[in-house]
């Protein structure tokens, strides 16, 4: 993985200086709250509910075991014991005291870590695919360019202050599991018929109160322009993006307001006029010097035997269960890519304790070259696990509980902190997500329901992708009691798509039942197994799973909430 | 519950580490929503604001908060204060693996 140079640590730890310096001067009284927040924002401090809430970057959510360490060691220092991972890959501290927060910023810096543009009108935290460097579908590894946008973008004097926060995601792979198509940017690196590098350029999507899929502008961008054109898209942006109304301020809407031929003729234009500017153009030796820290692991010749799909038809049916759900084809013969599930019984999505952020980074070291990925779905990754490993690997995860066999699965919901912390939210998501994975798990084991995804988010920010869940729970506030709306069909992948609203809200106590009515639609219309959720709401549409939630459930509740 | 009348209090979240307060009578901060100074009428409400707003060496954030008083004295509240009168999110310590507050 990518290690800081001479560079990036000299800033990592002048900025953690800066803000030791900036702390002191708010408490002394030197700096008034106006003055002091846009400089706590800028290390992603924020005042959520009831606490400080620091947003920590997880660049493409790679992390070392060290750095796993180390984060398991802050929360059990500085915080109440546990954090929390967000769908852009990064983690979030609770309950952080203000006077810590330099010293946490420290601490980071020595694993090569802060919280720079976690907040704010800046370029957000890059994300990709889990799966990259590994994945069997990948034609490029988009971590090089990843990190090579992350150094670009880092402090960049003219994007500090966009219109409105601005949110890239890359993947090399076909199947799209980095969610490109709601990105602000979205690149797929591909290769041309000579085997030559370049992106597929995705500009406007987003989510939010107005969902959007990106718009392709570009088909082939040679690797060469990756950040040239970056710049240009920014800067068209920087230039006539709204700043007179927040809801309008994104890039989507200026898409939508120029229409994209405009758009695309405008990035064109100014492209043309820095393509070859020498700061902008990326060399080919840039761009090895940047690869050589994602160089394929040292794997080892392996047998044959055992595989992925004997363990699936083994005798050990708790094994089989989870290698099925969590466990994917690696490219390399005889290892596998294990993805750990923070969707447990207990725990609410996407939270990990100190003492499994410790044991993850045990496992990584013991079992996957020290290395882990945080998905935008909020769980982990293990990337390099051989198969031979794989029964000893579940059991010292059962023992932190972390063995959850529910990996795309219904139960395997991605959920925004919503009210038990947002001071944002409408709604709460975490019980929500609760009770309906306490609602469904019986019927997920019995069922063999497949892939289903399901994403919550405590207000129309969107925090928690409802809009692309094949399920989505929207929690909105009805005269200061919480409702939720159930949309269908959404899709976060290469086949994407932003989820219908089926109809009207439903009350706290109610949601977990529409849910289950849905998914128990889905079981009455399928074909057969391999049918999944989204194939049967893309085949029959939305009336027969209307029907099935609202038909003979429907409640005075539901019909005056709309 | 219908509300009757209005009264409003005058919150913050406090400067060391975020906690919800709420403005007593006496000027102090405290904790509990129940000794909050409840005010009837919006020129007490807006000076205590005033004073709030300024008080930056131990809040930041202070706003009013508005409480609806029915006739039998049930209160009600913005889900958004709700929560914050409830206090720190509970969720995680009654699933058991939240170190209790120790600042
Ligand atoms: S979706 Fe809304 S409630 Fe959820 S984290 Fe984002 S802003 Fe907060």
């Amino acid at each position: 993985m990518y290690r800081y140079d001479e560079h990036d640590l000299r800033l990592v730890q002048e900025r953690a200086r800066q803000f030791r310096d900036q702390v002191a001067r708010r408490l002394s009284g030197a700096l008034s709250e106006e003055e002091f927040r846009p400089l706590r924002l800028q290390n992603g401090l924020y005042i959520q509910l009831h606490a400080y809430m620091l947003r920590i970057a997880i660049p493409y959510g790679l992390l070392s075991s060290a750095q796993l360490r180390k984060l398991a060691h802050i929360t059990r220092t500085y915080d109440r014991g546990y954090g929390h991972f967000t769908t852009r890959q990064n983690l979030q501290l609770n309950w952080v005291r203000l006077e810590d927060v330099p010293t946490i910023l420290d601490e980071l810096a020595s694993v090569e870590m802060h919280a720079i543009q976690t907040s704010g009108n800046c370029v957000r935290n890059v994300t990709s695919d889990p799966f990259a460097g590994v994945a069997r579908d990948e034609d490029v590894d988009p971590r090089p360019y990843c990190e090579l946008l992350r150094q670009y973008s880092t402090f960049h004097p003219e994007f500090a202050y966009l219109p409105r926060k601005f949110k890239i995601a890359v993947t090399g792979s076909r199947h799209d599991r980095a969610a490109i198509a709601v990105h602000d940017i979205g690149l797929r690196a591909v290769r041309d018929a000579t085997g030559g590098i370049g992106f597929e350029v995705f500009v406007g999507g987003g989510q939010g109160r107005t969902p959007v899929l990106a718009t392709c502008i570009r088909t082939f961008l040679p690797e060469r322009h990756l950040l040239s054109y970056t710049e240009a898209i920014l800067r068209v942006y920087n230039q006539l993006g709204r700043r007179d109304n927040i809801y309008k301020a994104r890039i989507k809407i200026l898409l939508n307001e120029l229409g994209a031929a405009e758009l695309t003729r405008r990035v064109e234009e100014e492209h043309a006029r820095i393509a070859d500017d020498e700061g902008l153009v990326l060399t080919d030796d840039e761009i090895q010097r940047v690869a050589r820290h994602f160089e394929p692991a040292v794997y080892e010749q392996l047998e044959a035997s055992p595989t992925i799909d004997g363990l699936v038809l083994g005798k050990d049916r708790t094994l089989a269960r989870w290698v099925e759900a969590n466990v994917v084809g690696h490219r390399t013969p005889g290892y596998a890519i294990v993805q750990i599930s923070l969707k447990s019984e207990r725990l609410p999505p996407g939270d990990a304790t100190h003492a499994q952020l410790d044991a993850v980074a045990d496992l990584a070291d013991r079992y996957s070259f020290g290395r882990a990925v945080v998905t935008h779905r909020q769980n982990l990754v293990l990337t390099d696990v051989k198969i031979s490993d794989l029964a000893a690997l579940h059991a010292d995860l059962a023992r932190v509980e972390l063995a959850s066999p529910n990996v795309g699965r219904v139960t395997d919901i991605v959920a925004c902190p919503g009210l038990d912390y947002c001071d944002l939210a409408n709604a709460r998501s975490i019980p929500v997500a609760q009770d309906v994975a306490a609602r469904l798990r019986s019927l997920e084991t019995e069922q063999d329901l497949g892939p289903i995804t399901l994403n919550i988010s405590g207000c129309i920010n969107a925090c928690g992708h409802h809009h692309v869940g094949n399920l989505g729970i929207l929690g909105i506030d009805k005269l200061g009691e919480e409702f939720y709306q159930l949309t269908l069909g959404g899709d976060h992948t290469e086949t994407a798509a932003i989820g219908k609203i089926l109809g009207p809200s439903f009350a706290a106590t109610e949601i977990a039942g529409a849910v289950e009515r849905a998914v128990r639609a889905y079981l009455a219309l399928r074909t057969d197994r391999s049918e999944t959720f989204l194939a049967v709401v893309r085949r029959v549409g939305p009336a027969p799973f209307k029907e099935a939630v609202y038909g003979a459930h429907s409640t005075p509740t539901q019909r005056t909430a709309a | 519950m219908a509300a009757t009348r209005l009264q409003f209090l005058v919150s913050a979240s406090r400067l060391s580490d975020g906690g919800v307060v709420y403005l007593h009578r006496d000027r102090r901060w405290v904790e509990s929503f129940d000794e909050g100074w409840r005010h009837d009428d919006a020129a007490s409400r807006d000076g205590e604001l005033v004073f709030a707003k300024s008080d930056e060496a131990h809040v930041c954030n202070a706003h009013v908060v508005e409480v609806g008083v029915a006739e039998d004295g049930a209160l009600r509240l913005s889900a958004r204060e709700r929560f914050r009168r409830e206090g720190a999110a509970k969720v995680r310590v009654r699933l058991g693996y939240e170190r209790p507050a120790d600042h």
